[in-house]
């Protein structure tokens, strides 16, 4: 109960916050998605990142101002299929994601610009064990309404390997594809202008 | 009974060394099973979980060619002197065991494909799934493996005792005819 209000004067503020700031948007994480597919014996296998907070100042109308960053915790990771919690447990693993000592993982922008048929991409830096590398985030950006958007990507290629994830993984029986396709779907809010 | 009186109705070779093989492996692969069941996830965990289903795989295979090889090649029958009732408890056991052996491996590979895990064996081939993914098939062919795994120890247990049986007591020759170079005595 306590904590209900707490949540409620919080979210309270940030609404205060977010509408100060003018074109932020306030990410509805309940209905979005941020995943992470890979192949397992060939097999696709998809990963959801569970805990993240975003901050996005974007305006189609004048790029320059937009920015995303993103905080992830990737201890709070979600595989469906992990009946027995050991591959998300696996996945914590110092030659994986080593969440014990590097919970966190983001990615921030450097800049936002057309991209093709009308897409965005965000340029930027994403931050996985420490490790930072340049990616590109394609993204369409579909209003709802005067005051809600979705931001959406078809997916993001990378390398498990540039972020060392499963490093020294190479016993057969689990292979494990190095290709990565990162996809989201954030829904987001802002005060109405 | 005289032991030597079955000497031409041995095994044969191929019959004895698929016989061992598969008694070698169903021994590596269960106390393997335990063992990694109970492991903490790691790396090291899915190695052995890897190891545990080639083993699994390979006894199937061979379960398979045992079958086939015995549809043509005939068991020496049991001493013609053999209860009626023991003749039904030495068939419902053997007939027990590869049940068994098809059904251990088969959950195994169930239990794989529900959670999404399609098995390699020796990282060669990749099977092709047969169950559809989801919790329950996951949860019924796990519990499955594991009750069809004991019962085959009970069998193996029934078995290996009236093995020995027939060595010790009886003295007739129904062990030395499926262990290789033991000489079945000449009477
Ligand atoms: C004759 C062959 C096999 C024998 C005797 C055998 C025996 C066992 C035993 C005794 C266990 C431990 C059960 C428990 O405590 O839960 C086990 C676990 C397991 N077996 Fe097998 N197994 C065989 C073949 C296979 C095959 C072919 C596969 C898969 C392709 C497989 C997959 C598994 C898995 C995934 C577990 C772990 C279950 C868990 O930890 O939750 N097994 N096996």
């Amino acid at each position: 109960m306590f904590r209900a209000k707490i949540g409620f004067v919080v979210s309270a503020l940030c609404l205060l916050a977010s509408g100060a700031f003018g074109g932020d948007w306030q990410v509805d994480t309940a209905q979005s998605e941020i995943s992470a597919v890979g192949t397992l014996n060939g097999k696709e296998r998809t990963i959801a990142f569970k805990d993240y907070t975003a901050s996005i100042a974007f305006d189609p109308a004048d790029l320059s101002t937009g920015s995303i960053s993103i905080d992830f915790d990737v201890t709070k990771m979600e595989d469906p299929l992990d009946f027995t919690g050991d591959v998300v447990a696996t996945l914590m693993h110092s030659s994986w994601f080593d969440g014990e000592t590097i919970a966190k993982a983001s990615f921030v922008s450097e800049q936002i610009i057309q991209g093709e048929n009308g897409d965005y991409e965000a340029v930027g830096t994403l931050t996985v064990k420490n490790i930072a590398k340049p990616v590109t985030v394609p993204f369409r950006f579909e209003t709802i309404d005067a005051s809600s958007a979705v931001a959406v990507t078809d997916g993001i290629a990378l390398n498990r390997m540039d972020f060392e994830l499963g490093k020294g993984w190479e016993f057969p029986g689990y292979e494990v594809g190095e290709d990565v396709t990162v996809k989201f779907r954030l829904v987001a809010s802002r005060p109405a202008q | 009974m005289e032991r030597g009186t079955l000497a031409d109705s041995a095994y044969g070779r191929v019959a004895k060394t698929l016989h061992w093989l598969v008694f070698g492996l169903f021994f590596a692969a269960f106390p393997l099973g335990i063992y990694m069941h109970n492991l903490k996830a790691s790396p090291e965990k899915f190695e052995l979980y890897a190891l545990h289903k080639s083993i699994g795989v390979t006894i199937l295979t061979l379960v398979a060619l045992r079958l086939a090889w015995r549809l043509f090649n005939r068991p020496p029958p049991l001493p013609a002197d053999t209860p009626p009732l023991e003749r039904f408890a030495a068939h419902g056991v053997h007939w027990g065991m590869y049940a068994m052996l098809f059904a251990i491996p088969l959950a195994g590979w169930a239990m794989s494909s529900a959670s999404g895990f399609p098995v390699q064996w020796w990282g060669v081939v990749t099977l092709p799934d047969i169950v559809g993914q989801s919790r329950e098939n996951f949860e019924l062919f796990k519990e499955l493996h594991e009750i069809f795994a004991f019962v085959m120890l009970g069998l193996i247990l029934v078995h290996v005792g009236a093995a020995l049986n027939h060595h010790f007591r009886r003295k007739n020759s129904i062990l030395a005819r499926m262990v290789p170079f033991m000489s079945i005595r000449e009477s």
